[in-house]
């Protein structure tokens, strides 16, 4: 083949053209990235409000019909239920005085300490879908970089990464480029919360003198300043030995549903008490 | 013009559903891609690779824009795919109807394994060892479903916009 006829062909071309896009992803150069999605997400943040509007609309009802099914077992599941909560109820009330306690020693009594700016989600995608959000509260609404983005009583679920003039973009914990400091409840062992693979939470550098035990709640130890202190993150599930066996690593649950969110509230600054 | 409006708009409304229905709705990190790469093999069946690369690019960008992920991936998988769609389109065409629906089928589950693998990877883990037959079954037969319904879709969609653009229309 002629050197012509070579750069016509479609070999040729979709090389070309692989090379080109699979480089600049592989760049992945932040500010034209954050650039780019910013003018999206800005020019199509209504229209983006009134698809999730639609998609929540229709995930609420899927969730209904399918729980249509279920109502005769789920009737019979709740009785047995009720019997066995009847018995653990004296129980709990101990256990609420100890609860609340620890809450105002850790600061957990979120609304209290904090100023905060409600939002809604938008969009989502990054990392299996999941990685990331997009609300519909941006820069005009007084958002920065770095604001902490929590549900219910303070359970951190991300961190503001990207602002844009109508929007935002908030990088789950479980996010594989979210990292922060943590520290458990009560016996104050500190190690780092990463995100995995958008999948889940590990809790690592965790020395092997420290305690740690399943059921430990962690919460932001908020080295670093971004992140404030006494956040729950969520309770460790399951506790290994790093590869070098140095520390210890765990997974740790938080009670957030990641997929399901549609509101959130982003910490814009400490109330003075 | 008026068509290439209706064109950008289309694409820009792919994107929009992808990151705010599709990604909200559904718990399956597969289904946009799916979806996605199921229109990248029906334009380049359709019109033929070397038309269907520019639109193929253009609408891969966007998704990539508005699904958060690394600028160009989405892109770059999408062509490839429509590549290999025109590279095997005379088997295509030869073949049973339903075979070409296989083989399509095949090809956008596959794509969309491979992506996510390696989007994995530039996000460094390693889903590569992950990719098994117990979960190609599933992504293949996803393809088909998605290949089918949005081969249909576009077939109408450029219909609808050839009477558009007649003179008499409106």
């Amino acid at each position: 083949m002629n050197p012509q006829g070579l750069s016509h062909s479609k070999f040729f071309r979709i090389v070309i053209v692989f090379s080109i896009l699979f480089g600049f992803a592989w760049w992945n150069p932040a500010p034209v990235d954050s650039f780019l999605r910013g003018v999206f997400h800005t020019v199509f943040s209504p229209v983006e409000k009134v698809f999730s509007g639609v998609a929540f609309g229709f995930r609420d009802m899927r969730e209904f019909i399918s729980s249509i099914g279920n109502l005769k077992r789920e009737n019979e599941r709740l009785s047995e239920e009720n019997v066995r909560l009847l018995a653990e109820n004296a129980g709990l009330a101990f256990l609420r005085d100890e609860n609340e306690t620890i809450r105002k020693t850790v600061g957990l009594d979120i609304r209290k300490r904090f100023d905060m700016l409600s939002a809604e989600v938008i969009a989502a995608g990054g990392e299996g879908g999941h990685g990331f959000v997009v609300i519909d509260r941006g820069s005009m609404q007084g958002v920065v970089t770095g604001m902490s983005a929590v549900v219910g009583e303070g359970v951190l679920v991300g961190v503001v990464d990207e602002v844009y003039p109508a929007s935002a973009r908030v990088a789950f914990v479980t996010n594989s480029e979210s990292a922060l400091g943590g520290v458990t409840v009560g016996s104050g062992t500190k190690g780092i919360v990463r995100g995995d693979r958008g999948l889940g939470i590990s809790y690592s550098m965790v020395l092997q003198a420290d305690p740690l035990s399943q059921g430990d709640r962690v919460v932001t130890s908020g080295a670093g300043g971004t992140v404030p202190s006494g956040l729950l993150i969520g309770s460790v599930s399951s506790i290994r030995d790093s590869g070098d066996r140095l520390f210890r690593e765990a997974s740790i649950l938080s009670p957030a549903d990641f997929g399901k969110l549609r509101f959130l509230y982003l910490i814009r600054k400490e109330q003075s008490l | 013009m008026r068509i290439s409006v209706v064109r950008i708009v289309a694409v820009v409304a792919l994107s929009v559903l992808g990151a705010s229905v599709l990604n909200l709705t559904f718990s399956s990190p597969l289904l946009f891609p799916v979806v996605l790469f199921s229109i990248a093999v029906s334009l380049s069946l359709s019109r033929g690779f070397v038309r269907a690369l520019p639109v193929v690019v253009g609408i891969g960008l966007t998704a990539d824009i508005a699904t958060l992920g690394r600028i160009g991936l989405l892109a770059a998988f999408s062509a490839g795919v429509a590549y290999v769609a025109g590279f095997i389109s005379r088997r295509f065409t030869v073949e049973h109807g339903l075979m070409m629906h296989v083989f399509a089928g095949f090809l956008v589950g596959a794509g969309a394994l491979w992506f996510l693998a390696v989007s994995s990877w530039f996000d460094g883990s390693n889903l590569f060892p992950t990719i098994s037959w117990g979960r190609a079954v599933p992504a293949i037969g996803m393809g088909i479903v998605s290949f089918t319904v949005m081969s249909a879709i576009l077939s109408r969609f450029e219909q609808w916009l050839s009477y558009f653009d007649s003179p008499n229309a409106f």
